[in-house]
């Protein structure tokens, strides 16, 4: 290995230990609490500066499988292995409103911006709620089960990722709007910030990027193996995707990524779990199965910050408010590290 | 690196059969002798489970094209998704079972065990157990399409329902499935009573033990059809005399057996009729034990016997002798042998799907061999359910084992070869195989 001078050890300002692999993670819009959600079904909320453990709630019978915040900050939603999806007000103590997937496991989650609608997503049923658990809409005719969803800005508009393609829904519509097929199998879908495209990962060791309005597509082959999560960075210009061992970072500056190469982030020793980029920085965090943390300057391509837990790092997620980065394992333990925190030596 | 003693991957052992076959059964059997094990459960169809140490998940079948390259397959996308997530569990499963649906097709199942890596690091595919009702299953092998490929696939069979059945239909049956699928162990059972180690941690897809489970599972299949053991007398003048046949000629073979034994001999003579054989020379000439002859049978032979000591011989025949008029004379009077065995593999009826073995000895050309596997997989993979084999390379120590489901394809080398002969041993499962191609084609791998 080289002998890298420039990067910086990173301690973790704190960590705690859990019982289960953490399945998600999600900082309160405020950036002052912590939800995780890990597999044995619980949800625990821990204080952002000490770690502190406010709340925990046996949320699902088997396994929480995903969790998001509204982005008002008063709804915690989380979806499991019992099919159901829990609705918790966070600003007062209470039983969560239940709501019913359709089908075994509820597998995806997603606010709409302004925090007025819910879709969950359960095999092939997408449904859409009120915050108050009522039912607005269900869209049934899938054909395969949904591997992901995302709101557009509208807040309307969402669009989900199945074996086949793409399809864009429209509530109140009552069928799919448009589809934007690809014979394929796609595992995620990561909608750019500005609306204006989106990138699909396969489960074929490539990744399709479509572009909304005009429907054309590129794809990017040659992965080393499944491209299992995508991120774009909050200007649109940066779509980061993990498959193996690594991290390939696409440029969407000018006239875009085709015909360029993209820069492949290569430092883990083993597989790459998650991956985010710090929000308004093109700042990349990746966490491996090897245990490794890596934060990595996209534009440069140099890793600035590195840290390693004893375990595989199942997820990570960045505050929205500081740049602290919290860190969850396959084993439970939770670690938030600060990157102005002072290098260790 | 698949060595099953020290694998710590979950195994995984796919159920499948038609509806009514007894899957159900089984699989409670399984759970409730399994009580002290954390068991999941993967179910397409809902059956009745009422155990408390399994997780049930029902799943919704979902078959994927993948098309990887130029190989094309189909997976099971439920799979991928449900597997993986189990995989994210502190409280680690001992083992899951997969009941697929009674018309499923065991391809795609099986090929999602060989491309998604997170499952291949996690999980490993054991088994597929195919069980079939002794009472229907005749009908259904001539019908349908799906409990053809059933049987194809599977690794273990459990003939069920036996006790419904004449044991000559239950013979004939089996006889039916073994030709089928010569790889598959079969087991009669009733009300699915079986031992489950039969079922269990059986090592279908691993490399290691590929073959080592079943070693005789080429029995079935010899280069000769016949062999007769003669007490010779060194000094007699015996001789071996026969007539045009249906065939252009016949290889022969004899071995001295050591202490009566048949075994070690068929062994040999299996190796001579891998070597080229010797041309017949004068007419005048003894034949010498050990060689192998290729006789054309144009014209009648008259070969005299060269016996070196007094002891028991065992003649091989390439083609049952009597399609020959083949036999030893001493003094112009035909001998009878004191023992004789028939080798034939008799193909009484027509299934579409058979078996094809190839056991060989001699060096493998590494290069050739993987073309022409690469060439048979991707021409001929639609209709290759499962290929297996343990193949001698030329300047290897190793051994190299590979199995196929379809056009998948795993090889490793694996341990070496030690004192066990070098004998290269292929299997193959499919629909309408050509047997004669299929051994060309590996002979001409042979260096």
């Amino acid at each position: 290995m080289n002998s890298d001078p420039n990067w910086v050890m990173m301690g973790p300002a704190w960590q705690v230990s859990g019982r289960d692999y953490v399945r998600s993670l999600f900082w309160s819009p405020d950036g002052q609490r912590l939800a995780i959600a890990a597999a044995d079904g619980t949800l625990r909320l821990l204080d952002a500066i000490t770690g502190k453990e406010l709340k925990m709630i046996q949320a699902h019978t088997g396994g929480a499988l995903c969790m998001a915040w509204s982005p008002d900050g008063h709804w915690l939603a989380s979806g499991g292995e019992d099919g159901l999806a829990c609705l918790w007000d966070m600003r007062r103590d209470g039983p969560a409103e239940i709501l019913e997937g359709g089908a075994y496991w509820v597998e995806h989650l997603a606010w709409c911006p302004r925090s007025r609608r819910l879709a969950t997503g359960a095999g092939r049923n997408l449904r859409i709620w009120n915050p108050g658990g009522e039912l607005q809409h269900q869209f049934s005719d899938h054909s395969s089960s949904i591997m992901g969803i995302s709101w557009f800005r509208d807040a309307r508009r969402l669009l989900t990722a199945s074996y086949g393609g793409l399809v864009l829904w429209r509530t109140g519509l009552d069928s799919r709007e448009q589809t934007y097929p690809w014979k394929g199998s796609f595992l995620n879908l990561a909608l750019s910030p500005d609306n204006r495209k989106c990138a699909a990962g396969s489960q074929e060791a490539s990744m399709l990027v479509w572009d909304i309005k005009s429907g054309e597509k590129i794809g990017m082959s040659g992965y080393p193996g499944k491209v299992s999560r995508l991120d774009w960075d909050s200007r649109s210009r940066y779509l980061a995707s993990s498959a193996g061992n690594e991290a390939i970072v696409w440029d969407f500056a000018g006239a875009g990524p085709t015909g360029t190469e993209p820069r492949r982030l290569h430092r883990h020793v083993d597989r790459v779990n998650d991956l985010a980029f710090m929000p308004r920085q093109p700042v990349l965090a990746t966490g491996g199965e090897d245990g490794l943390i890596i934060v990595w300057s996209v534009p440069t391509g140099k890793i600035t910050h590195l840290s390693i837990l004893d375990e595989p790092v199942s997820a990570l997620r960045w505050n929205p408010v500081s740049a602290d980065l919290a860190v969850g394992t396959a084993y439970g333990t939770i670690a938030c590290f600060n990157l102005k925190s002072p290098p260790i030596h | 690196m698949t060595d099953g003693q020290h694998d710590s991957r979950i195994p995984v052992t796919v159920l499948t059969g038609f509806l009514g076959a007894g899957k159900t059964t089984l699989l409670n059997r399984i759970l409730s002798e399994e009580h002290g094990r954390r068991i999941a459960v993967i179910e397409n169809e809902f059956g009745e489970i009422g155990i408390d140490n399994a997780l049930v998940i029902n799943a919704d079948e979902e078959i994927f094209e993948m098309n990887n390259g130029c190989i094309c397959c189909t997976v099971r996308g439920d799979l991928i998704r449900i597997l993986g997530n189990l995989m994210k569990r502190r409280d680690r499963f001992d083992a899951i079972l997969i009941e697929t649906t009674g018309l499923a097709d065991p391809g795609p199942v099986a090929q999602t065990f060989f491309v998604d890596e997170d499952l291949a690091e996690r999980v490993r595919l054991d088994a597929v157990i195919t069980i079939v009702d002794a009472h229907h299953v005749g009908q259904h092998l001539d019908q349908s399409r799906e409990v053809q490929e059933q049987i194809a696939f599977a690794d273990v069979i459990l003939l069920n329902k036996v006790d419904l059945e004449e044991p000559s239909v239950v013979n004939a049956l089996e006889n039916r499935l073994s030709s089928m699928n010569r790889m598959a162990r079969i087991h009669r059972t009733t009300h699915a009573q079986i031992d489950l180690r039969n079922v269990l941690n059986v090592g279908g897809f691993d490399l290691n033990r590929a073959l080592s489970i079943k070693p005789d599972f080429l029995s079935l299949e010899y280069p000769f059809e016949w062999l007769g053991a003669y007490a010779l007398e060194t000094g007699c003048d015996y001789r071996l005399s026969l007539a045009p046949g249906p065939d252009p000629d016949i290889g022969i073979g004899w071995q001295q057996l050591h202490d009566d034994i048949l075994e070690p001999a068929i062994d040999a003579a299996v190796q001579q009729f891998s070597q080229s054989p010797r041309a017949l020379g004068h007419a005048d000439n003894a034949y010498h034990p050990d060689a192998l002859l290729k006789i054309p049978a144009s014209s009648p032979i008259n070969l005299s016997l060269h016996v070196p000591v007094t002891g028991l011989y065992a003649l091989f025949t390439q083609h049952h002798p009597e399609e020959f008029g083949l036999t030893i004379n001493r003094d112009q009077q035909p001998l009878l042998p004191q023992n004789s065995r028939e080798f034939a593999a008799k193909h009484t009826h027509e299934d579409e799907i058979s078996s094809v073995g190839i056991r060989t000895a001699g060096a493998v050309d590494d290069i050739r061999f993987r073309k022409w596997m690469g060439a048979l997989l991707r021409e001929r993979g639609t209709d290759l359910y499962r290929s297996k084999g343990i193949i001698h390379v030329a300047d290897q120590d190793e051994r190299l084992v590979f199995h196929a489901v379809h056009m998948l394809m795993s090889v490793d080398n694996d341990r070496a070869w030690g004192d066990e002969a070098r004998i290269n041993q292929l299997i193959f499962i499919g629909r309408n195989l050509d047997r004669e191609a299929l051994n060309a084609g590996f002979q001409a791998c042979l260096i």
